[in-house]
């Protein structure tokens, strides 16, 4: 398949694209170069999107190997990384309605018997007041319930958002939306945030940790 | 948690100026817009104060925990693309390979009953997804870097412990496998030439997965593991066909298991002897199979006496069998019959002809009144050969079922016709050739009776006059018993081509029989079929083997 002209210029901007044609010509480094670029990229918004680390692995190596098999049909067209977010977007949605429709069972259910049901997921309710000496684990299991309290669309666009640093246009890309739309779906989840989480945002004079080496 | 407003979150938001604020805040507003927010966030003490929290609960997100990928994760997933076929294909992985993967603690060291633990691993898996087409990808090597104390050998046991987990041992498997339990299941009975129903690539278990799986396999009885371990190791020395078969029964048992109430699986896990799981499991799928039944006839059935409703439960149920049969004969072959191909034998034209005599002879299909079928049955093969001969191709396949049937000791006795070699000089086929002995068995009417309608048809005479004879005194052989009592070629077939290749402990056998009469040249059939040669006119030329594959019901055990 000849690169034609538009897609050459992109290319040359865009070092992903060079590298992801080099995948469709199976150039056999390039695939790994890819995996060892987009790996925690990747990983990090699955795990913001499903809260298992070991299921946003999954669903990363699935972005992988669908990139892979559909290499020979890539054409450049769009920013390669809004590509990739597509195609993760897509599993992403799904794997969160299905689970949705049927309640993954968790791990720890051997700990209350294998048939058992799982102990409520206790802990205090979102308007309870925030205590004050919460560590930040536990604060980080506040911010995931109100991560988990969006809808699936809105948890998408909020983690691209703020994670994968995408403007409205490129959300709008990723999401097959138009920019309009992705900003009433951002301002209803920025406002949901806000509801759940203001109580906290002065608990903790101390910064955030810098996220890790992603 | 469900969102009242998720249908139609894209809408034009209920507080348009809250949207104008979070754009300006991630910086996504033109000039004019910027300007008109900020100067109401100027003069409106509410409104910088909401624009405060919005930022502030945005910022909170950083608190999230990021973990990076674990160190296999880049290894791992090279290891899935579909070209890594031993790992020689897979590209040198970038940076961070070499690592091992930390081990999660194990969930519950506590000693644990089997249906426990069964039942905790099912979930595990369940919930990881990682059974799907699991079985498949047992046939691929594991390359990916181990946790620092499982012993390399045990690494394909513990990939696959969400199948090995509620099984007992090879033996229960093999139960498990056959078709009313199991085997009837299309995802174990498809062809595997075929592409797999979901057309993707086999899930092999992935880093964390694998992770607790291992710990998993460490938390077992000691006794259990082992057991797991014998049980992979007897798989994995089965040739690869029957290895994935049996895989496949363990994919779909584990899954079917995961699927059932609370109480129906503790009911199959908690059985303490395979004998009395495979009870379990072959109520519950006898309910399951009832349960699926439509209404009405769920009623019928429910109205009939219970000795007539277990019998009627017995027909739909081989009705059922034979209809998928017959749609699973029509999947293998759909490519020959939409291109309308000759079928094998018939598509050469030497063993077309021979097959055709063999026919003739065996049935005298050349003349009704001779013939040894039924009238229904000569009609049968003659419409078959005309269609054949008519239409060609993909019709020859209609007749080579007739043939077979005739032939095949599979198929049910009044559709079979015994075939047993004629002796070099005439057969027996009439009383007075029963000479002084024969007279006296058979001068009271009783006997006579029972064999009239066989009279000039060889074998069927002398079989029924044996069958009857047999109860009242011994007439001796009523036909070939030993290899020179046969006519050529079946005399050269036995002695030069049969006998040789048999094993020292079945020729010990067929040796013992001479002089026997039936038993010897059923002896003769049988080994014939099982070293897969053709007897010259006691079975079809060609394969038997082949026959029985391409024309005989799918070799349904039981059946």
């Amino acid at each position: 398949m000849a690169t034609g002209q538009t897609s050459a210029v992109m290319a040359l901007r865009d070092p992903d694209i060079r590298l992801m044609l080099r995948v469709r010509d199976d150039d056999p480094a390039a695939f790994a170069e890819l995996v060892d670029r987009f790996q925690h990229r990747l990983v990090a918004v699955m795990h913001h999107l499903v809260g298992s680390p070991e299921e946003a692995e999954d669903l990363a190596q699935e972005v992988f190997l669908r990139v892979y098999r559909t290499r020979k049909k890539y054409t450049p067209r769009a920013k390669f990384s809004t590509w990739v977010f597509t195609i993760a977007n897509n599993l992403a949605l799904n794997a969160l309605r299905d689970r949705k429709r049927r309640p993954a069972l968790p791990l720890e259910v051997r700990d209350s018997g294998p048939l058992g049901t799982r102990p409520a997921d206790g802990g205090e309710s979102r308007d309870e007041p925030p205590a004050h000496h919460l560590q930040q684990q536990e604060l980080a299991a506040v911010i995931r319930r109100a991560l988990d309290g969006l809808n699936e669309r809105q948890r998408v666009a909020i983690v691209l958002n703020k994670f994968e640093d995408m403007n409205y246009a490129d959300i709008a890309d990723v999401m097959g939306l138009s920019a309009k739309a992705v900003k009433s779906l951002l301002s209803r989840a920025r406002g949901k945030l806000r509801e759940a989480l203001q109580g906290y945002v002065y608990m903790d004079a101390e910064p955030p940790p810098a996220a890790e080496d992603g | 948690m469900p969102d009242p407003d998720s249908a139609d979150d894209t809408a034009v938001p209920p507080d348009p100026f809250e949207a104008e604020l979070v754009a300006y805040l991630d910086g996504e507003l033109g000039e004019d817009d910027a300007r008109r927010v900020e100067a109401r966030l100027a003069a409106d003490p509410s409104a910088r104060a909401r624009a405060a929290a919005l930022k502030g609960t945005f910022d909170l997100l950083d608190y999230l925990p990021q973990p990076p990928p674990s160190p296999t994760f880049a290894s791992r997933t090279l290891d899935r693309l579909p070209t890594a076929s031993g790992g020689a294909g897979r590209p040198a992985v970038a940076g961070s390979a070499s690592a091992t993967a930390p081990l999660p603690p194990a969930a519950d060291p506590a000693p644990v009953r089997w249906g426990r633990w069964a039942a905790g691993i099912l979930l595990a898996s369940a919930a990881s997804a990682a059974a799907a087409y699991l079985a498949a990808a047992a046939a691929r090597p594991y390359l990916f870097p181990a946790p620092d104390d499982l012993p390399i050998s045990d690494h394909r046991a513990v990939a696959l412990l969400p199948l090995y987990a509620p099984a007992d041992d090879l033996d229960y498997v093999r139960e498990l496998a056959r078709p009313e339990f199991f085997g009837d299941d299309p995802a174990v009975d498809f062809d595997p030439s075929l592409r797999p129903p979901h057309g993707a690539e086999p899930d092999a278990p992935t880093g964390p997965g694998f992770d607790t799986l291992a710990a998993e396999f460490k938390a077992l009885p000691p006794a259990r593991r082992d057991a797991v371990r014998d049980l992979d190791r007897q798989l994995h020395a089965l040739d690869p066909a029957a290895r994935d078969h049996l895989l496949r029964v363990l994919e779909v048992y584990a899954l079917w298991l995961d699927r059932l109430s609370d109480p129906e699986r503790r009911a199959v896990l908690a059985a303490t002897t395979p004998r009395g799981r495979l009870d379990e499991v072959r109520k519950v799928r006898g309910q399951q199979w009832f349960d699926g039944l439509p209404e009405a006839q769920r009623r019928r059935l429910n109205d009939l006496p219970a000795d007539r409703r277990d019998q009627a439960v017995v027909e739909l149920r081989q009705a059922e069998a034979r209809r998928r049969d017959d749609w699973a004969f029509v999947r293998r072959h759909a490519p020959d019959i939409v291109a309308n191909r000759v079928p094998w034998p018939f598509d050469d034209d030497k063993l077309r002809a021979e097959v055709e005599e063999f026919a003739r002879a065996a049935f005298r299909t050349d003349d009704p009144k001779k013939t040894r079928l039924t009238p229904a049955d000569f009609e049968r093969h003659a419409a078959a050969l005309n269609q054949a001969r008519e239409k060609k191709g993909w019709a020859w396949h209609a007749y080579g079922r007739v043939v077979h049937e005739f032939t095949s000791p599979a198929a049910p006795p009044p559709r079979r016709y015994e075939l047993l070699p004629e002796p070099v000089g005439e057969p027996v086929t009439r009383p007075d050739q029963l000479g002084e002995l024969g007279k006296r068995v058979f001068e009271k009417g009783a006997g006579m009776k029972a064999v009239q309608d066989k009279v000039g048809r060889w074998p069927d005479f002398a079989l029924a006059v044996h069958g009857y004879a047999a109860k009242a005194e011994r007439l001796g052989p009523l036909g070939p018993a030993r290899p020179v009592e046969f006519r050529e070629p079946l005399r050269a077939f036995v002695t030069g081509e049969l006998v040789p290749a048999l094993s020292p402990a079945d020729a010990k056998a067929l040796a013992g029989l001479e002089g026997r009469w039936p038993e010897y040249p059923r002896k003769v059939v049988e080994l014939a079929r099982q070293y897969d040669l053709a007897a010259p006119g006691l079975m079809p030329p060609g394969s038997p083997k082949k026959w029985e594959a391409l024309y005989g019901p799918r070799g349904r055990p039981g059946s």
